[in-house]
């Protein structure tokens, strides 16, 4: 019993607090607001067929009256009169009948003429409508195509620009690997008594991508034959140019695999 | 937006794997168990030092001895008997028990108090430094068990590097952080014991020093009854 009202509010305390941390972690740990998407809805008159109805008071008929007859002539004077009147009410009924028509007529050709107006009216702004948003399209198109074409301009651009960095890049290199080549083949060059200072010899290299000399010639001769033989001798005796190994093989190929070196020693004295 | 979601704490504690998911479990249910018992503690040696305060006061105020003794044996419940109290009753029962047995001699007679005191001072000892081992262990060992969490996370996240082409900061970054929350829940469980273990402790080994003056206090006053009786008689 002791235990547990000793431990009750420590564990009740701890426990809450914790809940608490949880809850300010869930909640309240990225605070940054989200951006609701707003849509803007267009703005557009709906149209309405607006319907006029012809207004026509309904008839009432005439109230019949009865007649009683009194004597034979007032009987027949009455008939006559009655007939007359007969005669008379048919007739203005008629008229009136035919004037109706006339009105309805009348009223329907209004209300026709009225529609058609609606009609036509709905028409041509349905029509200028069109017109607007083809008009809007046709812009929305032109601007496209301008950003693609500047798009694809710029495109152009900076690949040109890489490309003529690349062959500089390409051409660099090339030169630099050139002159190692040089250099090494200077190196085991030895020096034949007759060579004389400017003397020049072109020598075809043949070469395959791990660097190994497959094949030397020389295509133009310094009018010296030892130190034509000379400059060939030390490019067999350098037999692998190591370096050529980690030559990107494009460049190789371009440059490398038939190489025209021209073998011009500078530390000539004589 | 699955990717802003998967980034967010709730996110990274879910994909993680279940080995680091373990060792976050247990790093938050030792925070919670270590501040049950900071609060415990907290409490309990509060309530000992208030105890001792009023209880030395009264001790000193001149009251008899047998009064006071009296005075605590009705106590249950909430103000039970606790602390310096029971030091001072084990001493004081012993010395009256001694005493009614007329053969015993003064030396022995104190000899008597002063073990029963000290076996009353030993379990108070006990009773406050209760729990505060526990929380030394969370200190050290919490940090420990969050960083093997993490090593085994960026190690995974590492794993699975090694099968992507292109390694771009985006996609370590996730696992790495994913990792990072089971050190700082380690930290977060660690640093909190550290500190209460240290008060804690410096705090016990000051009351246990008042209660041990307080013992020596009183087994003089008994010695000077005793000797005195002794003389007197």
């Amino acid at each position: 019993m002791k235990w547990r009202s000793s431990y009750t509010l420590p564990t009740a305390v701890s426990v809450s607090m914790h809940l608490a941390l949880l809850l300010v972690i869930t909640v309240g740990w990225e605070s940054t607001a989200t951006v609701e998407p707003r849509v803007f809805k267009p703005k557009f008159v709906e149209a309405k067929l607006v319907e006029l109805k012809a207004q026509t008071k309904e008839e009432t008929a005439p109230a019949q009256n009865k007649v009683i007859d009194l004597t034979k002539k007032r009987e027949l004077e009455r008939q006559q009169a009655e007939a007359e009147r007969k005669a008379r009410e048919q007739a203005a009924r008629k008229r009136k009948q035919e004037q109706e028509r006339k009105a309805k007529a009348e009223a329907e050709r209004k209300r026709k003429q009225k529609e058609e107006a609606e009609r036509k009216r709905q028409q041509e702004l349905e029509a200028k409508r069109r017109a607007e948003e083809a008009a809007k399209q046709k812009a929305e198109q032109e601007r496209r195509e301008r950003l693609e074409r500047q798009r694809l301009e710029e495109e152009k651009r900076k690949a040109e620009e890489a490309a003529r960095q690349q062959a500089e890049v390409a051409a660099a290199q090339t030169q630099s690997y050139v002159n190692m080549i040089a250099a090494r083949v200077e190196q085991n060059w030895s020096r034949p008594p007759s060579a004389r200072r400017g003397m020049t010899a072109t020598l075809l290299i043949q070469l395959v991508p791990t660097g190994q000399v497959v094949n030397v010639t020389v295509i133009k001769s310094s009018g010296n034959a030892a130190f034509d033989r000379s400059a060939e001798q030390a490019v067999r005796r350098v037999d692998r140019f190591a370096e050529l190994q980690n030559m990107p093989p494009k460049l190789f190929e371009q440059n490398f695999r038939q190489l025209k070196l021209e073998f011009k020693p500078e530390d000539l004295r004589l | 937006m699955p990717n802003e979601h998967s980034l967010s704490i709730w996110g990274l504690i879910a994909n993680a794997s279940l080995l680091v998911q373990l060792v976050m479990a247990l790093l938050f249910l030792a925070s919670v168990v270590s501040w049950v018992m900071i609060i415990q503690r907290g409490m309990y040696q509060r309530k000992a030092r208030a105890k001792y305060l009023s209880f030395e006061k009264q001790f000193w105020s001149g009251i008899d001895l047998n009064q006071l003794y009296r005075q605590s044996n009705g106590k249950t419940g909430k103000d039970a008997v606790d602390g310096v109290e029971n030091i001072f009753r084990a001493g004081f029962k012993e010395f009256m028990r001694l005493r009614s047995q007329s053969s015993a001699d003064s030396d022995a007679v104190m000899e008597g108090c002063q073990r029963a005191m000290r076996v009353a001072l030993a379990r108070e000892e006990e009773k406050l430094e209760q729990h505060l081992p526990f929380l030394a262990s969370v200190a050290s060992v919490s940090p420990y068990i969050g960083l093997f969490g993490t090593v085994w996370g960026i190690m995974n996240s590492f794993r699975g590097l090694a099968n992507v082409h292109q390694a771009t900061l985006a996609t370590v970054a996730p696992g790495i952080s994913e990792a990072l929350v089971a050190t700082a829940m380690g930290l977060f469980a660690a640093i909190p014991a550290v500190l209460a273990y240290n008060r804690f402790s410096a705090r016990a080994e000051v009351m246990e020093n008042q209660y041990q003056t307080f013992a020596e206090e009183f087994s003089a006053i008994l010695h000077r009854q005793v000797h005195s009786k002794q003389v007197s008689s």
